[in-house]
């Protein structure tokens, strides 16, 4: 009986022990609505998001997962980040830094240099209210890129922002009044477009009475994070591509880039002229090559148009 | 690092009946299990009310046939269904702590219970929100109730139920574990 008695006890006590697992998910399902804006050098960019609420506070979930902003202008050596939040109806901003952006060292974790408070007060009829972020975050790159060799030249960054947000009155002036705190955090990717080159429009149109004039115009030839501000014109010359090790440009010592050069024919190099008339001389195929640079000195591709002159 | 000390440690346990052996061989043979000096090396595995699977290493010294020195090393995966949105791991948690013999109604079996300090490294995974993975250690004590089986002096299967409370930053939790170990005895 004794025994039977300590056997059924151990049974209720498995019984009991089986219904004591607190772990639970540590975010809810309790999905609101949200709404971040991004702010990347200026350029800001309002996003869709979710927030979720969790046993520490509230997350948030941004979508889409990556976000698109230009740098624009900025100087290569800082990014400067901001995510303004939207929390509880107000909006607050919440700063971030990547120290240091090199297009040619660009892996590797990065850890933020700042981090710090930022703390509101707004007074009330009962006290001041208050609310404070503490932010400690990280930024990873994750894709190295060169921004300068294509169009879609770009650097993914990914990180998140953590800070404790603090809300409420202040207790010397209304003992009764509530405190909470809430964590935080946010997580994104961004995607930072560098500076793209500019896009080159070559038209050719006819002058009246002289089948061997042409009006050679590039002013269509766009930038879109700049202007264009110069031209190149080579007629009936040619376009070589070159390595980065090529020995023919002796006299310069350090590290040539690889790219292309044209030369020979009737070359124009580096006007701000945008249309140019040409009398050709002989029927027959003729080739023209062109480029155009924008303001922040990049080059576009060469590219070759064909006419035929009858 | 944690990772490779568990295969390491795993590694150590396939070797374990050799070693244990020639133990035996070495030192003196006694037919009692419970007695003083008699040391106690086993695997075990288990699951709680929701983890996927708990392994892990048992040792126990007995001081006297009711009081025993246990240390248990183990290693647990946890995903909270049905969602199974948040996955865990107790990567290691390490259990020190003592084993008490209540009732020996005959030489083949006992009844014991034990408690013991736990230290260990959570990492908890959240697939909602981009697997944001949170990872700290933890602390905590757990309780457990078991019996034993001895069909041969050397060789004891325990069958055990465990209650533990254990204390992180990323989350303070209760888990029950069901574990069945078998253990090699021997005397040094």
């Amino acid at each position: 009986m004794k025994i039977f008695r300590t056997i059924m006890g151990t049974v209720c006590c498995l019984l009991a022990l089986a219904s004591c697992d607190t772990r639970d998910e540590l975010y809810t399902e309790d999905i609101r609505n949200g709404q971040c804006i991004i702010e990347i050098n200026g350029h800001r960019d309002t996003v869709p998001g979710y927030y979720s609420k969790g046993k520490d506070g509230v997350v948030y979930d941004l979508y889409p997962r990556t976000l698109s902003a230009l740098m624009g202008y900025c100087e290569y050596d800082t990014v400067d980040v901001k995510l303004y939040a939207l929390v509880l109806g107000k909006e607050y901003r919440l700063d971030f830094y990547s120290p240091f952006y090199n297009p040619d060292d660009v892996t590797g974790n990065i850890d933020l240099k700042r981090g710090y408070d930022i703390v509101e007060y707004t007074d009330t009829p009962r006290g001041y209210q208050f609310h404070t972020f503490r932010l400690y975050t990280k930024i990873k790159i994750s894709e190295q890129v060169s921004v300068f060799q294509s169009d879609t030249s770009s650097v993914l960054l990914g990180g998140y922002l953590e800070g404790l947000y603090h809300y409420g009155l202040n207790r010397d002036m209304d003992p009764e009044g509530q405190n909470d705190d809430e964590y935080f955090r946010a997580y994104i990717n961004f995607r930072l477009w560098g500076p793209c080159p500019p896009t080159s429009v070559l038209d050719v149109v006819d002058v009246e009475g002289n089948p061997y004039e042409k009006r050679i115009s590039m002013s269509r030839s766009h930038d879109k994070d700049g202007k264009v501000v110069k031209y190149e014109y080579c007629i009936d010359g040619n376009v070589r591509t070159y390595g980065p090790r090529d020995n023919r440009f002796d006299f310069f010592d350090g590290p040539w880039q690889a790219g292309q050069s044209a030369y020979g024919g009737d070359y124009i190099t580096a006007t701000e002229i945008s249309e140019i008339s040409y009398e050709f001389q002989t029927k027959g195929t003729h080739k023209i090559y062109y480029r155009c640079m924008d303001d922040m000195f990049i080059w576009s591709t060469w590219k070759c148009e064909t006419i035929i002159i009858q | 690092m944690i990772r490779k000390l568990f295969i390491y440690l795993c590694f150590q346990l396939t070797l374990f009946p050799i070693w244990a052996e020639e133990m035996i061989n070495q030192h003196q043979m006694v037919s009692l299990s419970h007695v003083k000096g008699c040391q106690s090396v086993g695997i075990r595995g288990g699951k709680g009310t929701k983890s996927v699977y708990d392994v892990g290493l048992t040792y126990a010294y007995c001081f006297n046939s009711k009081i025993s020195l246990l240390f248990e090393l183990d290693h647990e995966r946890w995903i909270c269904r049905p969602k199974e949105k948040t996955e865990m791991s107790n990567v290691v948690l390490l259990s020190a702590g003592v084993e008490h013999n209540i009732l020996n109604p005959t030489k083949w079996f006992y009844w014991q219970w034990g408690l013991g300090a736990v230290v260990g490294y959570d990492k908890w995974i959240t697939k909602r929100l981009d697997h944001l993975v949170d990872k700290d250690f933890c602390y905590g004590a757990q309780v457990g109730t078991g019996v034993e089986f001895v069909p041969w002096t050397r060789v004891s299967f325990l069958l055990k139920a465990q209650q533990y409370a254990l204390f992180s930053k990323v989350e303070n939790y209760l888990k029950p574990n069901f574990s069945a170990a078998v253990r090699i005895n021997f005397h040094k």
